[in-house]
């Protein structure tokens, strides 16, 4: 058992910080106020910087640099912004266009390696994002094709992305044969399908992170569908927001904690009170220590996680823990951080309230901190080891890495 | 168009962020740099460039080249991060306390042990040591020309190329064959972030080291012994504030202010 990252990992890491260092962090002032123009040449330079290839293998074009590489990445852009960081829905987009193979496979994957394409997962509907089996968007057969009509809402970057998984509704209610589970379908959608429609752009306390897009007999060709096919839209959906989505999220929470770190660090280093920096203060060091505390917990449950995923095993259980530690982690340390800068800290021009802003952003995106529970509680009971954790290998060959 | 191979001489200098943790050993006229991590030094890095975008453009490799002690690797890899093919590494105690001479020399032993090489690129002066000597000097060695200075360059056959350099008032073009060393200013480009794809090429990349048995060299050229110049001091200047409170109404303490300035001449006479 190994707790040191390899050395690629640490380019990686090494990689990205001297990109936020020259990239992001002296124009954190236009990501304030949502420069578009500025979001979109920096979304460019990631994608030339390479940052999305991680989790695709070197044999399909990709860096292969797997899942803990990605975490590390994504971990550092965040820490110096935190943001929907343009990696992950380009993972999506690689997840996404692999999982369904033919033709959109073709279509899609020369410029996914590109940076030039990314996905959303539209999973969520107005109506009550938990509950599924509720959902009322729907595709009906016509022909070689389905239509769709319906309505999803709050997907992330859904006012942004060139394509999406949609979880809809096939079955028949009064088909006991297509009916719970099995009335749910995953399909690709694209941005230019007739009937598409941003509606709007949700405005979120951290800014313009997510919108609502509505279907109106968008017609989609048989061959859009994602194997297993139809009536097993779950699984691919979930194992999508699972994978690209809770690891994701979870490095984007590990950047708010870092980012808190560091900015409380070097205030209590410069501000001097009494005639010393604050850092003398017994109360400030405690913050710190907590802050410093919450980093490594969560670092080392994602970085398992993660880990776990690159040996090719399952770790949806490890990845739900992950994902609801460092969201509380992060929420911790971000008002630990704006205690440490006193007034400074809910100042605009100072970066902790970004993070203590951003974190709870956070907390619903792939499955609620109940829904989390629910899922680690569903596992422990159903018989995971608490000792190992690590479920064995996954068989679906949907992930593969 | 042929295919251009280049050679990028690198020197591990002491990295920016941790100046302040070096000082000057008095006794022996050395800078105490144990546990200050190196970088590749700034200028380094648009020489570097320079010749990676050549080999974009035109096709051909980049090998970088570094004396200096084990740990410089370091450099060498995240030169290979940037795009370098090929990295060497000279290192061996015979090479060590040499002077610029002495460091040209052995660089240009390394060179000529790589065969086929159109361009030499160096930095135009270290961020260090900066005597701007080692470029030059190099050149001697290797029997081929030598620029500095230099801000552009054009490729303009397949053995020539035309050159800018920067002289007090203005700038001159040149052309010149190859193979030529060229040493760089900052003006030159602006370098390249590294790609991810960066952390890839550091495991499948090969860095040479070196020795002294690796290289045709006369041992009497190496090192402390080998080098023409020493140290005979080093002086470092002591920065001290002086303070001085000056009292009054606010309109009264600036046009005190404005006076002690100009009498200090930092301010102009009015
Ligand atoms: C920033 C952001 C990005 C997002 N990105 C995407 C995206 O890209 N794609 C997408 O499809 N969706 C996305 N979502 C939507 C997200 O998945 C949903 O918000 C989430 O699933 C919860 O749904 P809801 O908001 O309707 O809340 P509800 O499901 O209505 O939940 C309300 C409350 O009930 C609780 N609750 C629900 N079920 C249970 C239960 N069984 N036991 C106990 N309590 C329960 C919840 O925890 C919550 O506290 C995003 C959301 C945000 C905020
Ligand atoms: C009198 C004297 C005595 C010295 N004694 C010692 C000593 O005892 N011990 C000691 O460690 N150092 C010593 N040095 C320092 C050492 O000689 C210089 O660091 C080295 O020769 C380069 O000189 P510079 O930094 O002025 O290079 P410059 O000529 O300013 O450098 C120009 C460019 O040359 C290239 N270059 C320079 N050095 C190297 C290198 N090592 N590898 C690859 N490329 C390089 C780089 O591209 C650089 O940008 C001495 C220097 C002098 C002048």
């Amino acid at each position: 058992m190994s707790f040191k990252m390899t050395h690629e990992q640490e380019l990686a890491r090494k990689i990205a910080l001297e990109f936020a260092e020259r990239e992001i962090i002296p124009h954190r002032d236009k990501l304030r106020v949502e420069d578009e123009e500025f979001e979109e040449q920096l979304a460019v330079k990631e994608a030339k910087a390479g940052f999305h290839l991680a989790m695709i293998p070197r044999d399909e074009g990709g860096t292969g640099l797997g899942q803990v590489g990605r975490v590390v990445m994504e971990e550092e852009l965040s820490a110096a912004y935190p943001r929907m960081v343009s990696s992950l829905h380009r993972e999506f987009a690689y997840v996404f266009a692999k999982a369904t193979g033919g033709v959109v496979k073709e279509k899609w994957m020369p410029l996914i390696l590109k940076g030039e394409a990314s996905a959303a997962p539209f999973i969520n509907e107005p109506q009550g994002g938990s509950d599924l089996m509720n959902y009322t968007t729907t595709a009906r057969r016509d022909g070689d094709d389905w239509i769709i009509n319906g309505r999803k809402c709050f997907i992330s970057d859904g006012h942004k992305v060139e394509f999406g998984m949609i979880l809809l509704k096939t079955g028949d209610p009064k088909d006991p044969a297509t009916r719970g589970a099995r009335s749910m379908t995953a399909f690709i959608v694209e941005e230019d399908m007739p009937g598409y429609k941003v509606e709007r752009v949700e405005k979120s306390m951290a800014g313009n992170l997510t919108a609502t897009v509505s279907f109106t007999d968008v017609r989609v060709p048989g061959n859009y569908i994602v194997p297993p096919g139809v009536g097993r839209g779950i699984s691919p959906v979930f194992l999508a927001v699972w994978d690209v989505g809770r690891m994701g999220i979870s490095a984007m929470l590990l950047g708010c904690i870092l980012g808190s770190c560091r900015s409380s660090i070097q205030f209590a280093k410069e501000r001097v009170l009494y005639g010393k920096p604050i850092h003398d203060l017994q109360a400030i060091k405690h913050r710190i220590a907590d802050m410093y505390i919450d980093l490594a917990a969560s670092r080392a449950l994602t970085y398992r996680a993660a880990w776990l995923r690159d040996q090719g095993m399952n770790s949806s259980q490890e990845q739900s823990i992950a994902k609801y530690y460092c969201t509380q982690a992060a929420i911790r340390a971000s008002l630990h951080a704006i205690n440490i800068h006193g007034g400074s800290g809910v100042m605009d021009e100072y970066m902790p309230q970004m993070y203590y802003r951003y974190a709870p952003c956070l907390i619903a995106g792939g499955g609620t901190d109940e829904i989390m529970k629910d899922t680690i509680a569903a596992s422990a009971i159903n018989g995971a080891n608490p000792v190992m954790g690590a479920n064995p290998a996954e068989t679906s060959g949907f992930y593969i890495l | 168009m042929k295919e251009l191979h280049s050679v990028v001489c690198i020197k591990p200098v002491p990295d920016q962020r941790f100046w302040d943790k070096i000082s000057l050993d008095p006794k022996t006229q050395t800078l105490r740099r144990a546990g200050i991590p190196v970088a590749l030094g700034p200028l380094d890095l648009n020489a570097l460039e320079e010749a990676l975008r050549i080999k974009e453009s035109r096709g051909g490799k980049v090998t970088v080249v570094s004396m200096g002690p084990p740990g410089t690797e370091e450099i060498l890899e995240w030169a290979i991060v940037l795009g370098a093919d090929e990295a060497v590494l000279l290192s061996d105690r015979a090479f060590a306390g040499a002077d610029t001479l002495a460091t040209a020399y052995v660089l240009a032993s390394g060179i000529k042990k790589l065969g086929d090489v159109d361009l030499v690129f160096l930095g135009n002066e270290s961020l260090d040591g900066s005597t701007g000597q080692v470029g030059p000097q190099v050149a001697e060695f290797l029997g081929m020309s030598h620029l500095t200075h230099i801000t552009k360059i054009d490729l303009t056959g397949d053995n020539k190329l035309e050159a800018k350099f920067r002289i007090e008032f203005g700038s001159i073009d040149v052309e010149v064959k190859t193979p030529v060393v060229i040493a760089v200013d900052k003006e030159i480009n602006e370098p390249r972030l590294a790609n991810i794809w960066g952390a890839v090429w550091a495991q499948e990349r090969k860095i040479n080291c070196w020795s002294i048995n690796d290289v045709e060299v006369d041992r009497d050229k190496l090192g402390l012994s080998g080098s023409p110049t020493q140290v005979a001091g080093v002086t470092t200047i002591e920065l001290k504030r002086k303070g001085e409170m000056l009292t009054g109404e606010p309109a009264d303490i600036a046009r005190q202010l404005v006076k002690k300035l100009q009498t200090d001449k930092v301010l102009p006479e009015a």
